[in-house]
């Protein structure tokens, strides 16, 4: 250092201050001979230019070989060293040359070529850093510097004092300059009064400020329509206390933030949610949305429409309850889409209305994500098949009744047939007898029991015609009743004693009676056929067994006739097709029989507005009661 | 000449007398029997040329009894014939692959009758 000051003073004969000068600017100070050799160098230069040896190493260097070292640190480093190759050619002062270093920073530049008396002697290179110093401006300026910045930000800002009175307001609170100084040391209550602004919103502000210095803690309200032309804009203000460091309050800020965009898209999508659930709710299928836990987050209105249950019912229930259903298969497919297994899984369930009918449902199940639950819930649409599946079950009950009825012509046909051909054989066969024994000139006695047996069997058909007959006119509803007052008991004796006693068998039917006997109002045609048919069952189904009984009671209100056997049985699967015409049970094997009389029986009895009933044990026995008022 | 001997087997009484009259005046001897057991009773002790047999009978029907005159060793050539109000065709078929010898339906003629009895029985 010493030898350079001596060279600095040798060469341009320079004070002594000069060199203290230069070491004391904030600027990167470069001195050359005319030889171009560094004379002086400040370590300000080094520093900036990232230059790592000392200004005395580089004494007497070249500077164009030294500006290698430095260069580089410029955006433009061939242009620059171009420009300390050539400036120094003109021998003109050059003053703020703007240059860029690679750090961003900018750096202005001046050239100064110096002379004694006329002679060159050397050249003075100066760069200048520009730097931003807001430490030093904001400690020279700080109340301009922060109500410059709160006046270019656009939202409204004020401060208050702990007496809830204006210490400052930016130019978006009160954009003229001089009411903003009028109101400095106002409420806002003033202030706007002062605007012949809104009252009720400036007490508003203030209670809002109020709240915020007493409880010294920040406060949030929405606020609209200020000012006229600011109609329907939406403001959201929020008072924030500045504590000092003793924890006492020093002042409250205001600030706002317009939000009517943010209230408009809010707007918006509540009323594009609405027309959604609208939508949803104008849906004919169920729809249901679950959470995480399964829990109902949502149901439209065809759930009530559906099922007759109010949603308020279901409020936070599970979907498990909402369904009310025990089926397992529903769980399986809930909780296979949960965890993943599955993406959508459909299926039908049928669940209770609430007035007790079913209802048949198709649901198709997704997973379903809400905003902030990450956890999958369920999305179930659950369309109404109910009439698709009545009409199916319709159906197939039609299908089925067809087989039956098909089944049941062919038996008819069978039986038909049997009970014609049976007679017809005897009849037959009679004649051709008769017929060779009136050639061998028998007698009489000897032809008549062939006679006999024609004319009974030729009767036997008769009464199977018109059996056959009757069911057809029963079935179109042409027989009518026609009753006489008739003593029960008598009118059975001699049913059973005309036909049954006995019987073709040698058995007999058996009349027991407690009481005596009562009068009633009867159709005793018909009567006569409904018992018959009871009589006949019990002796043709018991052969070989016991004789049948008949059990008469009377009652208050009715009296029954019971016919009791000790025979084959009716399978307890029967019992329901008993009453149904044509139907024989499946133990009847080839006992003969037309399935006709138990229809003509039950028909008979409710024509006298009594019923029939009848109980069975397999290989037991059977009893048939009817039991029938006296008056109808 | 040895007489021939048919065995009849039916559940209803006229039929099973006018059969029998029919057959005696063609000159055949008849047994009786109103139902398959007694038709297995008579046949420990009798030796029937031919039988007759009604389908529908009450505990045991004709195709039992057929079974049960196949599976004897005694009677098992015995020429059988079914006599049945089942008239048609698929019934009369199932009879004849059950292993009947003859079918007739019910109304039958004494000729038709007395026919078949003569057709089935072996050549003497």
């Amino acid at each position: 250092m010493t030898q350079k000051k001596s060279t600095l003073h040798a060469s341009f004969e320079l004070d002594v201050s000069l060199d203290f000068l230069f070491e004391s600017v904030e600027h990167g100070v470069l001195i050359e001979n005319t030889n171009r050799e560094v004379e002086f160098m400040n370590q300000f230069f080094c520093d900036t230019f990232n230059i790592k040896f000392s200004p005395a190493y580089l004494y007497l260097s070249n500077t164009l070989i030294n500006s290698k070292k430095f260069s580089s640190q410029f955006e433009k480093f061939e242009e620059f060293e171009k420009s300390l190759y050539e400036i120094p050619k003109n021998i003109e002062i050059v003053r703020d040359e703007k240059w860029t270093l690679t750090n961003g920073t900018k750096v202005l530049r001046d050239y100064i070529p110096i002379f004694k008396v006329n002679e060159l002697k050397g050249h003075i290179w100066v760069f200048k850093i520009e730097r931003l110093c807001p430490k030093k401006f904001l400690t020279e300026n700080p109340t301009e510097l922060i109500e410059n910045a709160l006046h270019l930000l656009p939202g409204e800002i004020a401060i208050f004092n702990t007496e809830a009175k204006i210490l400052f307001a930016n130019q978006a609170y009160i954009s003229n300059n001089e009411k903003r100084l009028w109101a400095i040391g106002k409420t806002v209550v003033q202030y706007f009064s002062y605007e012949n602004l809104s009252n009720e919103i400036a007490l508003n502000r203030l209670e809002n400020i109020k709240k915020t210095i007493e409880q010294k803690l920040p406060f949030s309200w929405e606020e609209t329509n200020v000012k006229a032309k600011q109609n329907n804009e939406y403001f959201l203000r929020t008072c924030y206390p500045v504590i000092k460091s003793n924890g006492e309050l020093e002042s409250v800020i205001e600030q706002s933030i317009n939000i009517t965009q943010q209230k408009y898209l809010e707007r918006q999508l509540n009323l594009q949610i609405e027309q959604f659930f609208t939508t949803l709710n104008s849906l004919n299928d169920i729809v249901l949305l679950t959470d995480g836990e399964l829990k109902l987050q949502f149901i439209n209105k065809s759930w009530e429409n559906i099922t007759g249950h109010k949603l308020e019912e279901f409020k936070g229930k599970s979907v498990f309850d909402i369904l009310a259903v025990t089926r397992y298969e529903l769980y399986g497919k809930i909780f296979a889409i949960l965890s993943g297994e599955y993406s959508e899984k459909k299926g039908m369930l049928a669940i209770k209305q609430k007035d007790g009918n079913e209802k048949h449902l198709q649901y198709n199940l997704q997973p379903s994500f809400s905003v902030d639950d990450s956890k999958k819930g369920i999305l179930a649409t659950l369309t109404d098949i109910t009439h698709q599946h009545l009409q199916e079950s319709k159906l197939l009950e039609l299908v089925k009744r067809e087989k039956e009825l098909n089944e049941l012509k062919t038996a008819f046909v069978n039986m038909v047939s049997h009970e014609l051909r049976t007679p017809l054989t005897v009849i037959s066969s009679s004649a051709e007898i008769l017929d060779l024994m009136i050639q061998s000139g028998s007698s009489y006695d000897e032809v008549t029991v062939f006679t006999k047996q024609i004319i009974d069997e030729v009767e036997k058909m008769t009464a199977f015609m018109q059996d056959l007959l009757m069911v057809s006119k029963i079935e179109a509803g042409k027989i009518e009743i026609n009753t006489k007052e008739t003593d029960i008991i008598l009118f059975v004796e001699k049913l059973i004693n005309s036909s049954y006693n006995p019987w073709k068998d040698g058995r007999k039917v058996e009349l027991s009676t407690k009481r005596t006997s009562k009068l009633a109002d009867v159709d005793e045609k018909m009567l006569t056929h409904a018992l018959q048919n009871l009589l006949q069952n019990a002796l043709k189904y018991s052969v070989g067994k016991d004789n049948p009984k008949v059990r008469i009671c009377f009652s208050q209100t009715y009296f029954t006739i019971s016919v009791l056997d000790n025979g084959i049985g009716i399978p307890e699967q029967d019992m329901m097709n008993l009453f149904t015409s044509f139907f024989r049970a499946t133990n009847t094997g080839n006992i003969s029989g037309t399935g006709i009389g138990l229809i003509v029986t039950k028909y008979f009895t409710e024509q006298h507005k009594g019923y029939v009933a009848a109980k069975s044990i397999m290989n037991k026995g059977s009893i048939f009661t009817l039991r029938l008022p006296y008056h109808h | 000449m040895n007489k021939v001997l048919v065995l009849i087997i039916e559940d209803e009484p006229s039929i099973l007398n006018n059969i029998s009259i029919i057959l005696k005046i063609s000159g055949f001897e008849c047994l009786k029997a109103s139902s398959g057991s007694e038709a297995f009773l008579i046949l420990e002790t009798q030796q029937p040329n031919l039988i007759l047999c009604d389908v529908m009978m009450p505990e045991m029907d004709g195709f039992e009894v057929l079974k049960k005159i196949r599976e004897n060793e005694k009677t098992k050539e015995l020429p059988f014939c079914f006599l049945s109000a089942r008239a048609d065709v698929v019934d009369i078929n199932f009879g004849l692959f059950n292993g009947a010898n003859g079918y007739i339906t019910k109304p039958f003629s004494a000729k038709d009758l007395v026919d078949t009895v003569k057709k089935l029985l072996p050549s003497i």
